[in-house]
């Protein structure tokens, strides 16, 4: 089976919460970007389960930083976005401004 | 600064789930933040959901071998269990007269002492030799002991060609061994990590073993929200 071309609304919403995020981008702050800008609650299972689908795919990375007391000990696990990743984000905007284009009843929209 | 407590249970369910470990501490860093522990449990139930759901599809056939084993190991558990006990292999009918009222109190409650306590074991093995289909694995003999209390009276009204179901305190009882092995499944799926390392080693091998023997099955486990045995 071929690899999917195009990302699904969530990975792309968590690519680009990576992406906006930066250097600090661990689960927290990638769901609370999440939650902040599409205004919904996010499931951390499913932020996770989505990281570990794109990090198999080879769109994202990822490291482990040092345990902290208030985690119980436990260590941060950072993402950032490979060059891979950047470039799905991409034909994915493109996808979806070719598909935005040209209806008229979306009004303001790029038609 | 006092560090808020997560609910231990919860904490527990998700390290025997196998849950990523910076998974479970983005969870305690945001509890810790403020949020309820009404939510930690939402998280906790909704990363058990996923663990279920991606070592199902990632080991079918491991989760048949583990429900298979736990099957056969709880029978024969409950099989000898109460040949000793009892003095009898005949696990499902009485052997004394009904009139001994007392004895048959006695026998109903002794089954269902001998159902949890198989069950438990049972699960208990099971979850230690099926690391990557542990929470599957547990959740499914859970069900289908909770699905054999509902079902059980009616199945016994239609053997019996009752008209219409009636209340038996039998029954309730029946019921009631079913409920036993669904709660020893439950407790004794999670008891597995008292092994230590004994269970590591069991592991190991049991997964050496599935590699040679289940092509594809047991080695896709480094997903994060799969077990790290």
């Amino acid at each position: 089976m071929s690899p999917r071309r195009f990302l699904t609304d969530f990975e792309f919403m968590i690519l680009l919460a990576i992406l906006r995020v930066g250097e600090d981008a661990y689960g927290v702050p990638i769901a609370a970007e999440i939650e902040g800008t599409a205004g919904r609650p996010v499931a951390r299972a499913a932020v996770y389960t989505a990281l570990d689908r794109l990090e198999a795919n080879g769109l994202v990375r990822s490291r482990r930083g040092d345990p902290s007391g208030v985690r119980g000990g436990r260590a941060k696990r950072y993402f950032h976005v490979t060059t891979k990743g950047v470039r799905a984000v991409e034909d994915t905007r493109g996808a979806l401004t070719a598909l935005w284009t040209g209806i008229p009843q979306l009004k303001g929209g790029l038609a | 600064m006092t560090v808020r407590r997560a609910p231990p249970l919860a904490l527990r369910l998700l390290q025997n789930a196998g849950c990523d470990e910076p998974f479970i501490g983005d969870l305690l860093e945001e509890h810790a933040a403020g949020r309820s522990r009404l939510w930690f449990w939402r998280q906790t139930v909704l990363a058990l959901a996923a663990a279920l759901l991606c070592q199902t599809r990632e080991h079918p056939i491991l989760l048949l071998r583990a429900l298979t084993m736990a099957v056969v190991i709880k029978s024969a558990l409950f099989f000898v269990a109460a040949a000793v006990l009892r003095g009898s292999t005949d696990l499902f009918e009485p052997v004394i007269p009904l009139w001994m009222y007392m004895q048959l109190q006695l026998y109903l409650v002794t089954g269902m002492l001998l159902g949890f306590g198989a069950s438990m074991v049972g699960a208990w093995i099971v979850a230690m030799l099926h690391g990557p289909v542990r929470v599957p694995a547990t959740l499914f003999l859970f069900v289908l002991a909770a699905a054999l209390a509902v079902a059980d009276p009616e199945v016994h009204r239609l053997w019996a060609n009752l008209p219409e179901q009636r209340f038996i305190p039998y029954f309730a009882l029946r019921v009631g061994r079913h409920l036993m092995v669904a709660a020893g499944t439950l407790i004794g799926g999670p008891c597995y990590r008292r092994l230590g390392d004994a269970r590591a080693r069991i592991i190991t091998v049991s997964l050496y073993v599935d590699h040679w023997h289940l092509p594809g099955a047991p080695m896709k486990s480094s997903r994060r929200l799969a077990p790290a045995g």
